[in-house]
């Protein structure tokens, strides 16, 4: 920390201190590190946050009766239209065909086909064949 | 059902806030089956989260499920006053039409911060809630318009006062319909202070297109800053209309600066309503009418034409009205036209209307009091007679001495038949203490043929101080009915010191067949009596002649007094005895008298007897 102690002086302009590629190299990952570290708390947070909101979820669709495909399915389709918690999807049949359409409509025509098919089978669990 | 109950029963163990974002979000895109079942959660749920969305979905509900959310209103209000600040413009248009479709006072607040909202839809809807809610809560109609009309009130002095940002005339309307029960509120909302209102107002009023504002013309003369404009359409023609409207309010003439406003109109002809506008208009209004018209600055003439055209209202109490505006009039005219209200059907209008013409001792009112007497109004019919009665035997008195027999008897008949009291008036003058009065009673009595009633007044005038009176008693009583105390009355008559009182008294007692017993006073008469009692005692004994009548008749034929031979004359006149012939041809020939010989000599030529039976006419003798 010479340079430190140097930087501090007065003179330090007069005087510039001479620093070495090893100082350097302890500055820099010293930054990383810090940085990593808040990288770290960010995420850990933001995985908190996300298990609590989906948390309740996966418990009540895992009592309703859905498998875990059909649970990610149900979060992604949540996921990419901005619905607030992916719960709001077992609460009426329009509302999961509604944003199954929507989530549909972002992929391939081969791949809405099997999306379309696996929403009918989790409609079906959900609501019954009547409904669903 | 659309929504999984299992799914239901298992979102219910969830933490609150996850179970409302849950069903909010679920509720846009939601079956319609399933609204109802969601909308029920989160009316139970009642959080923050769930309460907006139902306000935010409003307009998606079906109409029972909207009413259903409006039936819940006071649990949404924090969500109302959250999305009325911070929502979109549908969402700001949900919270006013949940609050017009709640009509929750408490509201009122919310309501008038929409007003100002930038989005016109919003503000508009604010606005006509706000004119709405004036119409049917702070009427006469509404079930309890004080609350109302206090928080009415606070919201329209701001909406009055941020008039000048939102420029929604339902405000303006609003406050006109306010004031129109709270007058005094007037001042609150249109001041200098919200002078943008004001203005509004004031070209309002000027159009006279709005019924609100019309109505409240006249309750604007009260405000300083609108008298101008308020006069100004007043003198407008187009101001008649309103009249009707005006006078409903019951307390629009109670302020005297009103009335002082409404002497100063230039011209106020057409603001007296016509026969139409009458017909239509609410019997509170009609009772305004009279203190209206009165108020107006009318000339007499115009001002009695109006009165006139309102005392042929059906509603008693405006006729009333009429009556005591005219009585202030004191004039012949308004004395005129309060006779017609004399034919009113409502007898306690009648009647004051009779009494007041009395008072006033109108000069039609013989005539007046002549028609009412046929009416059918039978209280006034009474009170009519009676007057007229009065006035009748006042008037019959007056002129008795000037009018003819005929006449007389008929007039007294028409007033007997009309009063009541006639026997109670003709006593009191029976007894008066001048006698001229007296004799003139006792000659009514006799004309009238009132002898049989009025026997035992008469016969105590027999005992009066007045000679004339009790002669003419005393010929009265002839025709009463006979009794012992009339006998002893009339034969004590026969000792009076009046020879006319004596005589009276010989003609009534012959009248009533009661000579017999006086026949010993009679003869004491034609012994000593004056010319008069003489003469009539000898006539009336002269019905059964006897050698002693004839005698004394031809004694009294040669009196030396010619008033004798006169008063004989008159009996021999009266009997025509054959066996006179003789003395009254020689009163006839000889008579130094005048009088007593032109009596004479009207009786013989009466009797077509020759006077000189021995000279012939040189004619006849050929």
């Amino acid at each position: 920390m010479q340079w430190l102690m140097l930087a501090t002086r007065r003179d330090w302009a007069m005087e510039w201190p001479k620093l070495g590629w090893t100082d350097l190299l302890h500055l820099l990952t010293f930054v990383v590190a810090v940085w990593v570290l808040y990288r770290l708390v960010v995420l850990a947070g933001a995985a908190h946050r996300w298990l609590r909101r989906i948390g309740p979820f996966w418990r009540v669709a895992g009592s309703a009766g859905l498998n875990w495909p059909q649970r990610w399915r149900l979060l992604r389709i949540a996921q990419r239209c901005g619905l607030g918690t992916p719960l709001s999807l077992l609460m009426s049949s329009g509302t999961l065909y509604h944003h199954a359409r929507l989530y549909e409509s972002q992929h391939s025509k081969r791949q809405a086909e099997r999306i379309r098919h696996g929403v009918r089978r989790i409609a079906i669990r959900l609501y019954g064949p009547h409904r669903a | 059902m659309a929504v999984s109950e299992n799914v239901l029963n298992l979102t219910g163990r969830l933490a609150p806030r996850w179970m409302d974002r849950a069903l909010a979000d679920a509720l846009a895109t939601a079956d319609p089956a399933d609204m109802p079942v969601l909308v029920d959660r989160l009316l139970q749920r009642s959080g923050r989260i769930a309460s907006e969305a139902l306000v935010r979905h409003f307009h998606m509900f079906a109409d029972p499920l909207k009413q259903r959310v409006v039936d819940e209103s006071a649990k949404l209000a924090e969500a109302l006053r959250g999305v009325g600040r911070h929502g979109g413009v549908q969402d700001r248009l949900n919270a006013v039409r949940i609050i017009a479709r709640a009509g929750d006072r408490a509201m009122m607040d919310q309501l008038n911060r929409h007003l100002s909202s930038s989005e016109s839809r919003v503000a508009r809807r604010a606005a006509a809630t706000m004119l709405q809610w004036t119409e049917r809560h702070c009427g006469q109609a509404g079930a309890d318009p004080g609350p109302w009309q206090e928080a009415m009130g606070r919201a329209l002095v701001d909406a009055c006062r941020t008039y000048a940002r939102h420029r929604w005339r339902d405000v303006i309307l609003a406050a006109c319909g306010l004031c129109e029960r709270r007058p005094d509120w007037l001042k609150r909302f249109f001041n200098p202070q919200h002078d943008a209102a004001t203005k509004a107002l004031v070209c309002m009023l000027d159009a006279l297109d709005e019924p609100d504002v019309c109505r409240l013309a006249p309750v604007m003369l009260r405000c300083a800053t609108l008298r101008p404009a308020a006069l100004r359409a007043l003198i407008r023609p187009r101001a008649q209309r309103w009249i009707g409207h005006w006078l409903e309010n019951p307390t629009l003439l109670n302020c005297f600066g009103m009335r002082k406003a409404l002497a100063e109109l230039p011209r106020a002809e057409h603001l007296v309503p016509t026969h139409k506008q009458m017909a239509g208009m609410k019997s509170a209004a009609l009772r305004q009418l009279p203190n209206w018209i009165d108020q107006l600055p009318l000339d007499r003439r115009a001002k009695l034409v109006a009165m006139g055209r309102i005392s042929g209202c059906s509603d008693p109490s405006v006729r009333l009205g009429c009556l005591r505006r005219l009585q202030a009039m004191r004039c012949g005219e308004a004395d005129a036209l309060i006779s017609c209200l004399g034919f009113d059907p409502s007898p306690a209008v009648a009647r004051m209307a009779l009494r007041w013409l009395l008072r006033r001792r109108w000069g039609g009112l013989t005539r007046l009091l002549t028609r009412l007497v046929g009416c059918h109004n039978k209280p006034i019919r009474r009170m009519a007679a009676a007057h007229l009665a009065e006035r009748s035997f006042a008037s019959l008195w007056h002129n008795w001495a000037v009018l003819e027999q005929n006449t007389r008897r008929s007039a007294g008949r028409a007033w007997l038949k009309l009063d009541r009291r006639d026997r109670s008036r003709l006593n009191a003058k029976l007894h008066a203490d001048d006698g001229g009065q007296r004799f003139r009673a006792v000659a009514m009595v006799r004309e009238l043929g009132l002898a049989d009633r009025y026997s035992a007044e008469l016969i105590e005038r027999l005992e009066d101080e007045d000679a004339k009176v009790v002669s003419s008693a005393a010929g009265a009583l002839g025709a009463a009915r006979d009794t012992p105390q009339l006998d002893r009355a009339l034969r004590k008559a026969l000792d009076h010191d009046d020879d006319r009182v004596r005589s009276n008294a010989i003609e009534s007692l012959h009248r009533l067949g009661r000579l017999d017993r006086a026949k010993p006073q009679l003869w004491r008469l034609v012994d000593e009596g004056g010319n008069r009692s003489r003469a009539t005692a000898l006539w009336a004994m002269s019905e059964q002649p006897t050698e002693r009548t004839m005698m004394a008749l031809t004694s009294m034929l040669d009196d030396p007094r010619p008033s004798h031979r006169l008063s004989a004359l008159w009996v021999v006149g009266r009997t025509r005895p054959q066996a006179m012939t003789q003395p009254v041809m020689t009163l006839a020939q000889s008579e130094s008298d005048v009088d007593v010989r032109a009596a004479a000599l009207r009786i013989i030529r009466q009797r077509r007897i020759p006077l000189y039976p021995d000279v012939r006419v040189l004619g006849e003798a050929g």
